[in-house]
């Protein structure tokens, strides 16, 4: 009887519960909520522990700046997009849910062919995510949401290995939404995506005859059986949030395309500067930096 | 001017010869794109092979 009730001690908790004790906050903002997105609490809790896992423990990632995100209100996050896998956008979600003083979740804008796999589309929405349409942008930043937004899109997923860290032109539509809802942006600098899945060669032919958006070949894939394959480098992370940009410029302005053009490439260099400072500094891709900085 | 029917019995058939073609061609698209899903997302590619060696050192 006695080692029946030590085992039971052993059942793993109920995710939801395990939320509400390791974020407290963050579970009284959204328990109960019925979100039109189909935000469920209850899935973000059951796969939090993984993404977790990948933060504290095998990325071990640093966040710069998380008290630049405000703790309520509209803001449009913005950074540059990396890593076949896009595990940026998880790792900014942990931080802002474990180490921001006001937790909150984030809404990222994604494209629809992750929707179209088989058993992933509707993941994303559960975890916060939305199809990224301007009509669901400006609904979520009416909400008072934090809007995720990675330019790139799709092609900042699929860099080559020798081109890491290379930005890639920043579409503007990020800048025409600020703009037109009056909403700061906060640019976003991340260094380690772009080499846990260093891509070796895109086959355009398989990609294009399989309907995907590319088809890598890194150290593990297509080679190693599953799930050796998404195995990824225990690379060190570093998450630098910038200070919030107000554009101060009127509604009417969302419609001058070379202002918006300027603004979208001068955001695309600050974080392209940020990060060729912060390689620069970085002792090894897998060491990090040092502890004092 | 000929004003007869030209069309050989053959030709008549074709656009179920083509139509079969057509299926097969989709058949065989769809197999070729399970495989290699199967083998990227499943055993990988030096799985396969290693099952290869397998059966054929036999």
């Amino acid at each position: 009887m006695a080692i029946w009730t030590n085992l039971q001690a052993l059942k793993p908790l109920d995710p939801m519960q395990a939320l509400a004790r390791r974020s407290p906050a963050y579970y009284s903002r959204y328990a109960g909520e019925q979100d039109e997105f189909g935000y469920s609490l209850e899935t973000f809790a059951k796969s939090e522990p993984f993404f977790r896992f990948l933060f504290e423990e095998y990325f071990k990632v640093k966040v710069k700046g998380i008290d630049n995100i405000p703790g309520d209100g509209p803001a449009i996050l913005v950074g540059n997009h990396s890593g076949l896998l896009p595990l940026d956008g998880a790792m900014i979600t942990i931080a802002m849910c474990f180490s921001h003083p006001s937790p909150r979740r984030i809404r990222y804008l994604v494209t629809d062919w992750f929707f179209t796999l088989p058993g992933v589309g509707h993941w994303i929405k559960a975890t916060g995510q939305v199809r990224a349409t301007l009509e669901n942008a400006q609904k979520l930043l009416v909400n008072e949401e934090l809007v995720g937004i990675y330019p790139e899109g799709i092609r900042g997923v699929g860099k080559p290995w020798a081109e890491r860290y290379r930005v890639i032109d920043f579409h503007p539509g990020f800048v025409q939404l600020a703009i037109s809802t009056q909403t700061p942006l906060i640019p976003v600098a991340t260094v380690g995506g772009d080499e846990i899945y260093p891509n070796f060669g895109n086959v355009k032919a398989i990609a294009q005859f399989m309907k995907m958006p590319f088809w890598p070949t890194t150290l593990t894939f297509p080679w190693l059986p599953f799930p050796a394959m998404f195995l990824p480098l225990p690379v060190r992370w570093l998450i630098n949030i910038h200070k919030p940009i107000d554009l101060g410029y009127p509604p009417e302005k969302a419609s001058d395309r070379k202002l918006v053009l300027r603004i979208a490439r001068e955001i695309q260099y600050d974080i392209q500067r940020n990060l060729n400072a912060l390689l620069r500094e970085r002792k090894s891709m897998f060491t990090g930096w040092d502890e004092e900085e | 001017m000929q004003d007869f029917d030209a069309t050989t019995m053959e030709e008549a058939q074709a656009p179920g010869r083509e139509e079969l073609r057509e299926r097969v061609w989709e058949f065989l698209t769809w197999l070729v794109k399970r495989v290699i899903l199967f083998v990227s997302f499943g055993p990988g590619i030096l799985g396969v092979l290693w099952l290869f060696g397998r059966i054929f050192r036999r």
